[in-house]
């Protein structure tokens, strides 16, 4: 099987690497680039844990050849924040307690990133809808919802 | 996953060459929602994958002509959204807002819903009662086929060793409504246990003909024509579709399924969903004074 070469920008760097066509973007990502944020659980598709956001669409990576990503731009948990400088999505999520084991949880930031971008102040339904492709098997949600509304306020509250 | 050979198609002509120079087994790959599931389960090997997702032009929703068509890239999400769609053909948005997640609507095509042939995809059922029909590409030329026609059975489409480039209905007017309703175990990430899609048309409160499709209850969406015969000019009254929709439970022929439950049970639900798309889509007519 010939390797692709595929280009594409992520978390606001130049990346052309050689690719396996057979290889999923979330396989790429953790395996090659060694970026382990994006969580592999189900595989198919169901449960969201690897979303990543591709050209500014929510996207499950496990559904997405690698190659498929050549030329798009590709937003990670990784580029969301750093310890030292949190985005306010993962600071109201500590502060909310919505992470219990974490493995939904950089998947839950990717989807609620999306939305925020879509609509800066949701409503609770729509929130929920938003994370309608991501399973949590700890929290029960709320604690989730409630984080995402509180972030989207505090960015508001910086934007004015 | 096994390993294939990869192409990518910058236009449709270059892969309908790709498809048509394929000495071995091909799949062409859109969204991927259903194909790289099928790969990583080895349902399917091809030994080419032919990328369509770059090929320009392919995610337009435009009105041409006399109908509403839509390029074979447009996703679940791009029909929710899409002005000409809730104002001409609300059913289908009404079904791509049930597919899936939002991560699915954002990869999965409308297209590629119909092409995979199974019974109960959300769109399908909804095309199958907008009658319809697939833009479909080969070495001679381009034809338009009834989405109802492009099912063989279960997932075997009659599209094979062609390519589909866009998908066209006409556009409901002020005379017609339709609902579609679905009932699965989650609100999300379920695949329906039932579909019931609709369209009616509403002449001085008296159906003219309706078109009633309900899935899966058979290897492709099937159409309620026992149901659909008896509503013609009746009038729009509730015993009048509690009737028709009682024809439905008779006709329909589900199997008994340990995912979507019995054979009764879903006789007996198929009437409920059925019953209630009529009410709206007849309310729908009837609210604008028809």
């Amino acid at each position: 099987m010939n390797k692709v070469r595929i280009g594409f920008k992520f978390n606001d760097q130049d990346y052309d690497i050689l690719v396996e066509p057979n290889k999923t973007l979330a396989d790429v990502l953790r395996e090659q680039l060694l970026l382990s944020g994006t969580k592999k659980s189900c595989a198919e598709g169901e449960c969201g844990a690897c979303s990543v956001i591709v050209d500014g669409k929510l996207v499950v990576s496990c559904l997405m050849l690698a190659v498929s990503a050549d030329g798009s731009v590709i937003q990670t948990v990784e580029g969301l924040g750093t310890a030292q400088n949190l985005h306010p999505l993962q600071k109201a999520f500590i502060e909310e307690g919505a992470i219990q084991c974490g493995y939904c949880t950089p998947g839950m930031l990717m989807a609620a990133k999306a939305l925020l971008d879509r609509i800066p102040s949701p409503n609770e339904d729509q929130v929920r809808e938003a994370i309608s492709g991501n399973l949590c098997r700890c929290t029960g949600y709320n604690a989730i919802v409630r984080a995402i509304l509180k972030a989207a306020k505090s960015m508001e509250a910086k934007e004015v | 996953m096994r390993s294939f050979d990869y192409a990518k198609a910058e236009t449709l002509q270059q892969a309908l060459e790709l498809i048509s120079q394929a000495s071995k087994k091909y799949t062409i790959l859109a969204g991927g929602t259903d194909v790289l599931v099928d790969l990583k389960n080895n349902k399917i090997s091809p030994e080419l994958l032919i990328d369509i997702n770059k090929i320009p032009g392919l995610n337009y929703i435009t009105k041409k002509d006399d109908y509403i068509e839509l390029g074979a890239l447009v996703t679940h999400f791009e029909v929710t959204q899409s002005e000409l769609i809730l104002n001409y053909g609300k059913i289908l948005a009404e079904a791509s807002a049930k597919v899936g997640s939002p991560q699915i609507r954002n990869m999965g095509t409308i297209v590629g819903n119909v092409v995979n042939a199974q019974p109960a995809a959300d769109a399908a059922v909804a095309l199958h009662a907008l009658n319809a029909e697939l833009k479909v590409l080969n070495g001679c030329g381009e034809r338009w086929v009834p989405v109802k026609d492009s099912y063989l059975g279960l997932g075997k489409s009659a599209l094979a060793g062609q390519l589909v480039a866009a998908i066209r209905f006409i556009p409901l007017n002020n005379r017609q409504g339709s609902s579609f309703k679905r009932i699965a175990r989650r609100e999300s990430l379920a695949l329906p246990i039932l579909n019931a899609a609709v369209v009616v048309q509403i002449e001085q409160e008296k159906f003219e003909w309706a078109r009633i499709y309900a899935a899966p209850v058979g290897p492709a969406p099937m159409k309620m024509n026992q149901a659909e015969n008896f509503l013609k000019g009746k009038p729009v009254q509730d015993t009048v579709i509690k009737q028709a929709a009682e024809m439905v439970g008779q006709q329909a022929e589900p199997r008994n399924s340990l995912f979507r439950g019995t054979r009764e049970y879903r006789k007996d639900i198929i009437c409920s969903l059925v019953e209630e798309a009529l009410q709206e889509a007849s309310q729908e007519v009837l609210s604008k004074g028809r």
